[in-house]
This record gives C-alpha cells, sequence and structure tokens, in this order.
C-alpha cells in the first residue's frame, strides 16, 4: 500500500507529494520525480536513527513539534512542513500533456489503453529500476490519446510512456 | 595551601574552573542564581549555596550576598572566572578587607588598567606603542599630519562618544574642510568643539598576549592567540599561533605585554590586545585583567593549564613556568558555539536543547555549562559551549575543526554551527587572511535564499513524520527502542 503525505521546506515553499512504500525490510520513496530504496532505524525516545540510502549510511537527529520537523543530518540543520493534503491555495503543477518515464528502466506494465479515461492519482504505467518497482500514476484527471511505451521494453529517462489530455482542457 | 575556593561565576568557566581546583584536592563552592538552580556548573562542585535573586545584579554582580556565602562556607580564595565582578576592583578589595584570596590581580592594578586612557598612557611610558594620535590646532596642517600620523585618519571629537561627529578621512585634500564640519558637529553635540586625528588602521587584526606575573616579580608571557574574527565587537572564533606573526615580530610583541605588566605591577594572568596592521605595527589596545574566555588555546598549545597557575600564584607560590622553557607546539582553534542566529544579525535564539551532542575525538576539547535538556533563556550570555582543536599544523588544526563542527548536534535552539562551518571553509579564512572586519567584508552568511536541502535531509524528514504520524506507531517505537541502542545494531537493518 503507498502511503502519500505532503512536506514543505525552507527551499522549497510549494508541498512536494511524497510516496511511500514499504517492501520486506526497506522503503520505496518517491518525491521529485526521484526514487529511493532505503532503510531506515529511528529511535522515538533518543529522538535520533540512521538511514541507508544503497551503500551510504545517515546518522540523524531530530526534533518533532507537531507538523514541523527539525532534521540534523550530514552537519545541517533542515526544517520540514507536514500536511495530508496539498494546500488548496497552491499553485498548480505544469499539465504536460505527456508522462515521461523518471529514471531509465523497464516498463512492466502499462495499464491504461488508448481513448481511455482517467481520474488523477490512478495508476497508469508499472515500471522497474535497479530492482525497485514503481507506478506512475495519473497527475491530473484526463484521457489517454496515444501509448507510446511497450510493456517489457527498456526506456531512458524523459522518454515518453504516453500522450495524454488534460480534461476540460 | 587553599582547601576551598568559591566560584563566583556560572556556565561554562564555573565548570571548567571547577574541574582544575578538584584535581588539585582544593574543595569547590558554588553560587547559583534562581534561574540556575538545575544549571550544570552545580554538578561540578561540592556545596552549593543559592543567591535568592534571578537579575545579575541581585546575584552574580552582588558583592555582599558572595562576601557572606563565602565567610559561612569559610572559603580562602574566590575565584571570579571572567565577567561579572572579574574586573571590579571592588570586589578585590572587599575580598582582602575580610581576609579572603582574590584569585586575580590586585585591585590597584584592575583599576588603572580598567581605565582605558589611563592604561594607554601606561603603555606609551612604558615605551608600547599606541595607536597614533593627535589633538587639532591650527598650527597643524594636513602635511604635518601626514608625517605625524599618516592618511587615512579618524576625526573624533575629546568630549565625544558613541560614534558622534566621527568623521573618516583618506587624503590630505579633504582634511581641511573635514575638521571645519567635524568641529560644528562637536560644538553642537558635546558644547566642545576640541577634536583630534587618531591613524585609522584599515583592515587590522586583534592579536593579543596571554601573560602571567606572580607576587616574587617575576613575569612570562605565553604568546599570542589572534582573535580577528569579531561581530558586534565580541570574538567567535580564535587561534595560536596567529598566521600573521613572524618570530621576530612576536618577540617584539611579547616583550612589549611583558613591559605592560610590569609597569602595572600586575600579578596573575592577564591579556594585553594589541592591533596589528598590515605592515606589521602593532599598537596598545587594552589590559584585559582577567582569565580569558579564548585561554584554552593558549593551554592547548603550551601545554598548561592556566588556572591552576592562577591559583598557585594567588596561594604566593612562584610561577609554574620560564620563559626559555615555553614553546608553542603546534596549532589551536575554539570556536564559540553560540544560540544566535547568524542570518538574522546574531540574534540570540532561546529554547530547550533537545538535543545536544557535541563531537568528540584525539585533541577535540569541549568547555560547556550545558547538557541535553538544559533551558536557554534571556537570562545570560547564550555561549553554549567553547569547542577547541589542536592539530601540529594550521590546516591539520582547521580540518579538525570542520570535521568537528560537521558532528556537532544540536536541536530545540537555532546556533551559528552552520556559519561556523562556512567560515572554516572561507578561502581567505583558509589563507589566514584575517582582520577584524573579516565578517562586514565577507558576507557569506548573509545569504537570503535556502539552498536546496539534500536527498537525505527529505528522506530521514518523511520517514520519521511517517513513523510518527499515529500515536500507535510512536508507541510502537517506544517500545522496541527501550531494549536496544539502534547505534549498536547499523549491520541489521530492521523495518520500524
Amino acid at each position: 500500500m503507498t502511503e502519500r503525505f505532503f512536506l514543505k521546506s525552507l527551499s522549497q515553499k510549494e508541498p512536494i507529494e511524497i510516496k511511500i512504500e514499504k517492501e520486506k525490510e526497506a522503503y520505496r520513496l518517491q518525491f521529485l520525480e526521484k526514487f529511493f530504496f532505503v532503510s531506515v532505524n529511528i529511535d522515538a525516545n533518543a529522538v535520533r536513527g540512521s538511514l541507508k540510502i544503497k551503500e551510504k549510511i545517515f546518522p540523524f537527529f531530530f526534533l518533532k513539534n507537531k507538523n514541523s520537523l527539525q532534521i540534523w543530518i550530514n552537519g545541517e540543520v533542515y526544517h520540514f512542513e507536514f500536511s495530508e493534503k496539498k494546500q488548496e491555495n497552491q499553485i498548480p503543477l505544469a499539465k504536460t500533456n505527456q508522462l515521461e518515464a523518471p529514471m531509465p528502466g523497464r516498463i512492466l506494465k502499462i495499464l491504461v489503453k488508448e481513448r481511455q479515461p482517467f481520474q488523477e492519482g490512478e495508476p497508469l504505467v508499472v515500471m522497474e529500476s535497479m530492482k525497485m518497482e514503481m507506478t506512475l500514476s495519473a497527475p491530473y484527471s484526463g484521457k489517454i490519446k496515444k501509448i507510446r511505451g511497450e510493456e517489457g521494453k527498456l526506456v531512458e529517462m524523459g522518454e515518453v510512456l504516453i500522450e495524454m489530455d488534460v480534461e476540460n482542457a | 595551601m587553599f582547601k576551598k575556593v568559591l566560584i563566583a561565576n556560572r556556565g561554562e568557566i564555573a565548570v571548567r574552573i571547577a574541574k582544575t581546583l578538584q584535581e588539585m584536592g582544593i574543595k569547590v563552592v558554588a553560587i547559583y542564581s534562581n534561574p540556575d538552580s538545575e544549571s550544570r556548573h552545580l554538578l561540578f562542585c561540592d556545596e552549593a549555596y543559592p543567591l535568592h535573586g534571578t537579575t545579575p545584579a541581585e546575584t552574580y554582580l552582588h558583592i555582599e550576598k558572595i562576601l557572606d556565602i563565602a565567610q559561612k562556607a569559610n572559603v580562602d580564595a574566590i575565584h571570579p572566572g571572567y565577567g561579572f565582578l572579574s574586573e571590579n576592583p571592588l570586589f578585590a578589595k572587599a575580598c582582602q578587607e575580610v581576609g579572603i584570596v582574590f584569585i586575580g590581580p590586585s585591585a590597584e592594578a584592575i583599576e588603572a588598567l580598567g581605565d582605558k586612557l589611563e592604561a594607554k598612557k601606561m603603555a606609551q611610558k612604558a615605551g608600547v606603542p599606541i595607536v597614533p594620535e593627535i589633538e587639532w590646532n591650527e598650527s597643524l596642517s594636513p602635511k604635518r599630519i601626514q608625517e605625524k600620523i599618516g592618511f587615512p585618519v579618524l576625526i573624533k571629537a575629546v568630549a565625544g562618544g558613541g560614534g558622534k561627529g566621527v568623521r573618516l578621512v583618506e587624503k590630505e585634500d579633504p582634511l581641511l574642510p573635514a575638521i571645519k564640519a567635524a568641529k560644528h558637529e562637536a560644538q553642537s553635540a558635546f558644547g566642545d568643539d576640541r577634536i583630534f586625528l587618531e591613524k585609522f588602521l584599515v583592515k587590522p587584526r586583534h592579536i593579543e598576549f596571554q601573560i602571567f606575573g606572580d607576587l616574587h616579580g617575576n613575569y612570562v608571557h605565553l604568546f599570542e592567540r589572534e582573535c580577528s574574527i569579531q561581530r558586534r565587537y565580541q570574538k567567535i572564533v580564535e587561534e595560536s599561533p596567529s598566521p600573521a606573526l613572524s618570530p621576530k615580530l612576536r618577540a617584539q610583541m611579547g616583550e612589549a605585554a611583558i613591559k605592560c605588566a610590569q609597569s602595572a605591577g600586575y600579578a596573575n594572568a592577564g591579556t594585553v590586545e594589541f592591533l596589528v596592521d598590515q605592515s606589521g605595527n602593532f599598537y596598545f589596545l587594552e589590559m584585559n585583567t582577567r582569565l580569558q574566555v579564548e585561554h584554552p588555546v593558549t593551554e592547548m598549545v603550551v601545554h598548561h593549564d592556566l588556572v591552576r597557575a592562577q591559583i598557585l600564584v594567588a596561594q604566593g607560590e612562584k610561577l609554574p613556568f620560564h620563559q626559555e622553557k615555553l614553546k608553542q607546539n603546534g596549532h589551536a582553534f575554539e570556536c564559540r558555539i553560540y544560540a544566535e542566529d547568524p542570518m538574522r544579525n546574531f540574534l540570540p535564539s532561546i529554547g530547550t536543547l533537545e538535543v545536544f551532542e557535541p563531537p568528540e575525538g584525539p585533541n577535540i576539547r569541549l568547555d560547556t555549562g550545558v547538557a541535553k535538556g538544559s533551558k536557554i533563556t534571556v537570562d545570560y550570555d547564550p555561549l553554549l559551549a567553547k569547542l577547541i582543536t589542536w592539530g601540529e599544523e594550521r590546516s591539520q588544526s582547521l580540518h579538525k575543526m570542520l570535521w568537528a563542527l560537521k558532528h556537532f548536534v544540536v536541536l530545540g535552539v537555532t546556533t551559528n554551527i552552520s556559519f561556523l562551518q562556512k567560515l572554516f571553509l572561507h578561502p581567505a579564512f583558509q589563507k589566514g587572511e584575517l582582520h577584524t572586519q573579516f565578517l562586514s567584508q565577507h558576507t557569506f552568511y548573509q545569504k537570503e535564499a535556502f539552498l536546496p536541502e539534500p536527498e537525505e535531509a527529505w528522506i530521514a524528514a518523511a520517514l520519521v513524520f511517517r513513523a510518527l504520524k499515529t500515536k500507535a506507531n510512536a508507541k510502537a517505537f517506544t517500545h522496541i527502542q527501550k531494549k536496544e541502542d539502534p547505534w549498536d545494531k547499523l549491520g541489521a537493518w530492521r523495518m520500524v
């Protein structure tokens, strides 16, 4: 099951969507069109933990106060704000009419057909990269125009997988 | 021999003094204000007495209260630390009157050196240069000024203060009109149009010499500390040796520092402060009649405990060191870790130290008066700790400091740790091109825009939020984590 929420930071005033999926002993994270496969240890009492991203280990400390969080990691302190939902008065994401591969990898499944309507958040394509599986979801509601990708095919980062139309656009 | 000593101070310096007293077998008496009733310095004493009050005036500055406690506790001596009563001649005198030794110079020496004009006259008499200055009169000319003190000059009002009427004149031509304007301004501001001209030092360094005298007429200097990195006239980084001194200049300045101490009949630890211009001329600034905040850099380099020497001298013993045997070994840096926000003009930051994990390692020293859980309030100076590093050479000591800063974790208040890291990475700092206006010239720390957070910060933040989102999750953590320390388990990555 994918968990979603939003984080804001000092440099990133607009909420960023974070998707987390649990897989066995680790997590798959997705944000800002990037994917990570990480392990983590958290000691809520000692307010510290450690993170393992590939072979790199990062000790960290944190201080949480309701929805705001200070994280010390790698010698610096960073501030984050949490929210379950995207705030209403935010600027909408640019609605391109192409779904691109966020990373190089293999297309495992295409879950939609041409001319099929879809809702925002609906899974469209499943990809695999570095043994990580990830689902590409619809950034908005609309209708599929043309499928460019092919199941089982290797694609480069940024390669167009689907052309689509924004609903009511 | 002292059996019991009262420390008339608080915070890191009280802790630091207590450690030496205890190791010398001397009992330690601590005093504390109401906000300090749980402070860390009380954990390093043998007896603690309340001062019953909150403000400095009714506590650490209250001579009668402190002497009452000293007599009640039957102490032999009082160590004043720095700040508070350390440079108050009345306190030194009052101690003497009740037969308690004041660990420091005599009341007379404190009084004489505390008057900055008197101190300058004394330095001049001892043949130590001061910043050249001359009172203006109509017989002078811009050419004479150039000959006598040299441009640029500052025009200051004799009766002045607070920067009123101060003008900077770069060369001969504009001098006369500037003097006319300054006299006019001085007359209207102070009712006195007398002015004087002082040589303006461009990008001077602040270099001070640690001196020591005993009651038998012996004097030594323990070399220099460079303290050019300042903000709001307060030092934040100190080092020894100074990257600017040649052996010859060092010897000259050391000699001048000793002359200052001798002519004041000074005993115990003191510091002679100089400004050094870019051509290597040095000028007496003032003399501090106390143990300095930055004394650890000297201790690291000369391998002597200055507090121990202070106590021995106060007991009437001879100096525990000889000039010819003193040597500067390697290089030491000190960073003052403050609860303050460098991006907001170094405004103090208050709060509770929810996380306080200082770095540890070879040749890393930490002097602190706080710990995890300490409350940082508006009552006192926001100095959290002094972080000191030592290395064989400057660059080694510098990189050790960078490592130590990078591994110093403080959450709960904003600190200058990130700022200090940027400072130690700055090319001009690394080259030792220091001067007292360094932080006005290099404003690398004032950037408005926040740098993007690294990916690992986003990931850690996301996973912490996810883990603590629900009470049930948080509870589960508590349950698991009581058993084990995650640091012992770095190999076994566990689901949480």
